[in-house]
């Protein structure tokens, strides 16, 4: 497999990774529509925090046949997004793989050609102890470890859509599915990641833990979230606290439904809507949040619902 | 003559061309999907009734200093300090300015609701108009007016504290009977 064989390897996987987000889009590249590839663009800068051109991936990724390798770093940001390290580590695991499939395949031809052939009774022999382990492996061993998710300061079990969990795997990451506020986890899975714009992310060894994680919250975050979803009521003390939280460079850009716009608020607007709040500032959700050395926000990311 | 007259005319028809493709860089249609005019203009919806949420709190408020926050919150909605409102305490049709009308509604409890806007298909050079029902309440007295509201949607350049850039933004303006 060449390098051009494994690019087209690597868009399979950006689509892979891309229905992880949206499970609805069914299609290849050629009917990757415009919005998909908003929605894309969206993901890679909210995922990694990199910027992706649309004409880029028109001209990359869109064509059924590329003639040329893309620019390298525009290589290993999709090969972060699909799970890899680097666009390096990309191609290593996919010669490494091809490369153990073929000494695989030779070295069982050669054990077919040189061995004797077993009789049945010694094959059922051996076939009895594996059924046991594999009964084992299975019927006990395999058991999904349930797991509740938990605010570290008022120890209640945090809301399913305030967090996401990503199963971390050989650089390949998957995102997990929460049911009230609680993931189930493989016996032989060994790590997973908190994300979460109101909580520290996390990075957790889960043969270390039991029954329940906790994770700290983010202030910021979360002193935001509860302004959005307050009344009139305390609308002076909200006014001089966001005074001190917010920096005065503050740049807000909250994404209309689906991300077909946004609206860019500076500090004085953002906090008027927060200060008064109205019905359609409970519809607002944080997505990402910056601060700057003075522990200052700088940068908020909203989503309108 | 004649090379002095045809690098005149060459000259006028670039600087018309030139012209009409920094107008269209401005227009809405030239830098929005129709997709995305839609986002918009559902944004301009919420726009609307965060307007007269604001004139309800304002005239149902008592303390003054959260009435001069509620202003503020206005001012920065409308287009431009000298928005006219129609006179919703009169019966007759007229307008008035926006701080007229806010000394004429103030602690007299009038309630204003949105009722089935309507936004365009067909969009302007740099604004729409949207067409609604306002159902104005005060006491027993209920009164329901068909209103045409022009919204503005142009690039400006904003700050961002010590930053500033271009963006795109929505701001409400005139309101007609």
């Amino acid at each position: 497999m060449n390098e051009q064989q494994i690019f087209q390897e690597l868009k399979k996987q950006i689509l892979i990774s891309y229905q992880k987000s949206y499970p609805y889009f069914q299609g290849d590249w050629k009917n990757f529509s415009s919005k998909d590839i908003r929605q894309l663009i969206e993901l890679v800068e909210v995922e990694l925090k990199e910027k992706v051109s649309e004409k880029w991936i028109y001209t990359h990724l869109k064509p059924e046949t590329n003639e040329k390798l893309p620019r390298r770093d525009m290589l290993d940001i999709f090969s972060r997004f699909v799970g890899s390290g680097s666009w390096d580590e990309f191609v290593f695991n996919h010669y490494s793989s091809e490369t153990n499939l073929t000494k695989r395949t030779e070295s069982k031809f050669l054990e077919n050609r040189s061995k004797p052939k077993f009789k049945k009774e010694y094959l059922l022999l051996l076939f009895i102890p594996i059924l046991g382990f594999a009964f084992y492996e299975y019927g006990f061993k395999s058991v999904k470890k349930s797991i509740v998710i938990k605010n570290e300061f008022t120890q209640e079990p945090i809301q399913d859509k305030e967090i996401q969990v990503y199963q971390v795997d050989d650089n390949q990451k998957k995102k997990l599915e929460i049911v009230d506020s609680k993931i189930e986890i493989e016996p032989n899975q060994t790590k997973i990641v908190i994300k979460s714009p109101y909580f520290e992310q996390k990075e957790i060894d889960v043969t270390k833990i039991e029954a329940e994680i906790f994770v700290k919250p983010e202030d910021y975050a979360l002193v935001l979230k509860s302004f959005m979803e307050s009344d009139l009521k305390n609308w002076e003390s909200r006014k001089e606290k966001l005074e001190k939280i917010l920096s005065d460079d503050l740049e807000v850009i909250i994404f209309l439904k689906e991300n077909l716009g946004a609206e860019h608020l500076n500090k004085k607007e953002f906090s008027e809507k927060l200060i008064i709040p109205t019905s359609g500032t409970k519809n607002l959700k944080i997505v990402e949040l910056e601060t700057n050395a003075n522990k200052e926000i700088t940068f908020i990311r909203i989503q309108k619902l | 003559m004649k090379t002095r007259f045809l690098i005149l005319a060459n000259f006028i028809l670039l600087s018309f061309s030139w012209a009409q493709s920094a107008n269209h860089s401005q227009s809405i249609q030239g830098n929005f999907s129709s997709q995305n005019i839609l986002a918009y203009q559902e944004n301009s919806v919420s726009l609307v009734q965060n307007f007269y949420d604001y004139l309800t709190l304002y005239s149902n408020e008592t303390d003054s200093e959260l009435k001069l926050q509620i202003q503020e919150n206005i001012r920065s909605i409308v287009y431009s300090s000298q928005f006219e409102i129609p006179d919703f305490t009169r019966n007759v049709q007229s307008t008035i300015s926006l701080n007229e009308f806010l000394r004429k509604i103030e602690n007299q409890k009038y309630q204003f609701q949105v009722e089935n806007m309507k936004t365009p298909q067909s969009i302007e050079f740099d604004y729409w108009v949207n067409q609604y029902d306002l159902k104005i309440q005060r006491g027993n007295e209920v009164s329901i007016q068909n209103l045409e509201q022009v919204i503005q949607f142009r690039p400006i350049e904003k700050q961002f504290g010590s930053r500033s850039k271009t963006v795109w933004e929505l701001k409400l303006s005139s309101i007609k009977n």
